[in-house]
């Protein structure tokens, strides 16, 4: 608390200046960005003034306000509560109870990182729209306001339960569960799902190109239609090497991603939670309590599974746009290491034996209907009405074949296992995944019956969680019903805290 | 008995039985018909304005609306039967749905608040509805309809009062 000397305000680091004329500047280039680009190369004159005169003047302006932010920006103590005061024309004041923080992380961009400086930001339970972020922080400062943070976090939420465990909340300090060197990172990111990131590339190229459509392609379009026409007549020649092109860009873009995302990452299992650190150039450290946390997934797929590596999820809790964007994923775990974090987090995880639950074979039939029988049915048609060679429906019974296997293969690997205290989930054939939920974690409980389900006797049971519901469909009926009346009365009997 | 081998024998359970729930209020049925009847008619007020100005034959809208009366007055007749809700000691239920059934129990120690509302329709009817909202998102919040408005305060009552004590 001396060093912190956080009982009269505190301001930022001096070079904090830099950080907010940064941030300002970014905001106005990403606002006059298109009229920029649109004007590229030729002046223009607004009041007498080209552009280099308007650039200087906004800089100067921009340098100006972000000094004034800087000035009344604030952070102090009051009683028990956190305190920012910030704003030059008007003034916030946001106030965060100690007992709300949920967790406090740090986050660091290329330019905090090039002025050697850290952002901190801090969240809390509830709603407080307002972001809470301080931006610019000497590191050492930024790790001392955290843990203090935190520590104060702790007594305040002790203070209010009854029972104060003796947990030892000093620095630990902590081996890293798992490192991801470089080679590791090149691995990660050849087996990531490439065709998500193709996709995501191609919807992002997609949408920029066409925002500057008038000027990108409107010279070009006479051109264009010539071209158009002699593409049409080789499209079969070209197909392949478009296919190629999108592969190649596609591992590009995944193992370009990845490296931004996952460099340096390191993540640690203490006493208090895990913790999470790791990017390029936006470097950033998460730390997750164990009691946000709602439940665990970990999924891997085709590739993965030859190296062995999985993908571990931590759901917590919040609304749905608000877990996207937490949504913390540790790449590149090893049987083991995964092992190893369920165990710490659920030690009585096999404590009792499970009851096993299978869907219904209604589910391989409708899902193959759906998939299979009713796109080849339509395909079909098409060719039909076409008056097509019969060639073309030598695919369909492959499609079929395909679709079939898949389907089944994905029907049998659905399982629901229950115990006294744990759920587990495993689904997924190409794409694997595997869910845990300890018994008190769920909020409400649904089943539903459609009027298919109802002629054999089956229902869908929905488990639905503070991070998001999860269901599993064509159990039998009195299997439902003996679930839903359980795990009604493991929440209702349960004291523990699900937050 | 499927479940095995847990700290408590699922027989022993209280078991949510066809017998907990209770039905609605019959005037629940008839807001709801009047509701769909009221849209219906709206429907056909297009459909007649273009017949009357225009040129529709009367026959494309009316019959298809009058299908859709018939349709929706089985349904309704049928699914009032399927709705209901119950509260016990430690959750509170509800249900609903013929061709797609669905029931929803919230435990009363994961509820977040528990509000009351009644639209236009519902003052004419005199009911309303409660709503019981947990952290699981919106798609598992609980909303006890058709209620008679008095009731409906008092459930209310009951389950804030509840749900308080596990603060």
């Amino acid at each position: 608390m001396n060093k912190l000397a956080l009982h009269e305000p505190q301001r930022q680091a001096p070079l904090g200046v830099a950080i907010m004329f940064f941030q300002n500047l970014r905001r106005a280039i990403n606002f006059v960005l298109a009229v920029l680009v649109v004007n590229l190369g030729n002046d223009f004159e607004i009041l007498g003034m080209g552009f280099k005169g308007w650039g200087i003047i906004l800089s100067i302006f921009f340098l100006i306000y972000s000094f004034l932010q800087y000035r009344k920006f604030y952070f102090y103590v009051s009683g028990d509560n956190f305190v920012i005061e910030k704003g030059v024309l008007r003034q916030d004041k946001i106030n965060v109870p100690f007992a709300r923080i949920q967790t406090v992380n740090t986050k660091q961009n290329i330019i905090q990182r090039a002025l050697k400086l850290v952002g901190l930001k801090i969240d809390t339970a509830g709603s407080i729209a307002q972001e809470i972020q301080i931006p610019a922080l000497s590191k050492t400062y930024a790790g001392e306001l955290r843990s203090f943070l935190m520590q104060k976090r702790y007594e305040h939420q002790e203070e209010n339960e009854e029972e104060v465990e003796e947990v030892d909340r000093t620095e630990e300090h902590k081996e890293p569960l798992l490192k991801l060197s470089v080679g590791d990172l090149f691995k990660v990111g050849f087996t990531q799902n490439h065709l998500r990131s193709g996709l995501l590339l191609f919807a992002i190229v997609n949408g920029y190109i066409w925002q500057f459509e008038d000027y990108l392609i409107k010279p070009f379009e006479p051109y264009l239609e010539e071209t158009a026409k002699n593409l049409l007549t080789t499209w079969v020649l070209l197909l392949p090497f478009a296919i190629a092109v999108f592969i190649v860009l596609s591992v590009i873009s995944s193992l370009v991603t990845t490296i931004l995302r996952y460099y340096g990452f390191s993540f640690y299992l203490t006493k208090a939670g895990l913790e999470i650190e790791s990017g390029l150039f936006n470097r950033n450290s998460y730390n997750v309590p164990f009691e946000k946390i709602q439940y665990f997934k970990w999924e891997s797929n085709p590739l993965r599974r030859i190296i062995g590596y999985r993908t571990l999820k931590v759901k917590q809790a919040g609304n749905q746009a608000v877990n996207e964007r937490k949504l913390i994923g540790i790449p590149g775990l090893k049987s083991r290491a995964l092992l190893r974090v369920i165990q710490s987090q659920y030690p009585n995880r096999k404590g009792s034996t499970y009851t096993y639950f299978a869907p219904h074979r209604l589910m391989f039939i409708q899902r193959f209907i759906w998939l299979g029988l009713i796109p080849s049915l339509g395909f079909a048609a098409v060719f039909y009405f076409n008056q097509l060679d019969y060639l073309f429906y030598l695919p369909l019974p492959v499609f079929l074949l395909i679709i079939g296997f898949l389907t089944y293969r994905y029907w049998r690997s659905i399982v629901l296992r229950v115990n006294a205290n744990f759920i587990e989930i495993r689904r997924g054939y190409v794409f694997p995944k595997r869910i845990v939920i300890p018994n008190y974690k769920l909020q409400n409980i649904s089943q539903s019956q459609s009027f298919l389900q109802a002629f054999r006797g089956l229902r869908t049971l929905h488990l639905h969680t503070a991070a998001g519901s999860l269901r599993v469909s064509h159990l039998p009926k009195k299997a439902i019903s003996e679930l839903h009346d359980y795990l009604c009365y493991c929440i209702e009997s349960s004291n523990e805290k699900w937050m | 008995m499927l479940l095995q081998n847990l700290n408590v024998d699922v027989e022993e359970l209280p078991r949510l039985e066809e017998r907990d729930f209770t039905l609605l209020e019959r005037d629940y049925l008839y807001y709801r018909i009047t509701g769909k009847v009221l849209f219906l008619l709206a429907l056909s007020g297009i459909g007649a304005s273009i017949s009357l100005f225009g040129k529709l034959y009367f026959g494309y809208w009316l019959y298809p609306i009058l299908g859709l009366l018939a349709l929706i007055l089985l349904l309704e007749l049928v699914g009032f039967k399927h709705r209901g809700y119950s509260i016990r000691d430690k959750d509170v239920s509800f249900r609903s749905g013929w061709l797609f059934h669905r029931m929803t129990t919230v435990p009363l120690n994961r509820v977040q608040h528990c509000e009351f509302n009644q639209g236009i329709l519902g003052r004419l009817f005199d009911l309303a509805t409660v709503k019981v909202f947990t952290a699981g998102g919106t798609s598992s919040d609980l909303d006890i309809r058709g209620l008679r408005k008095k009731d409906a305060i008092k459930v209310r009552d009951y389950i804030t009062k509840l749900s308080a004590l596990y603060e």
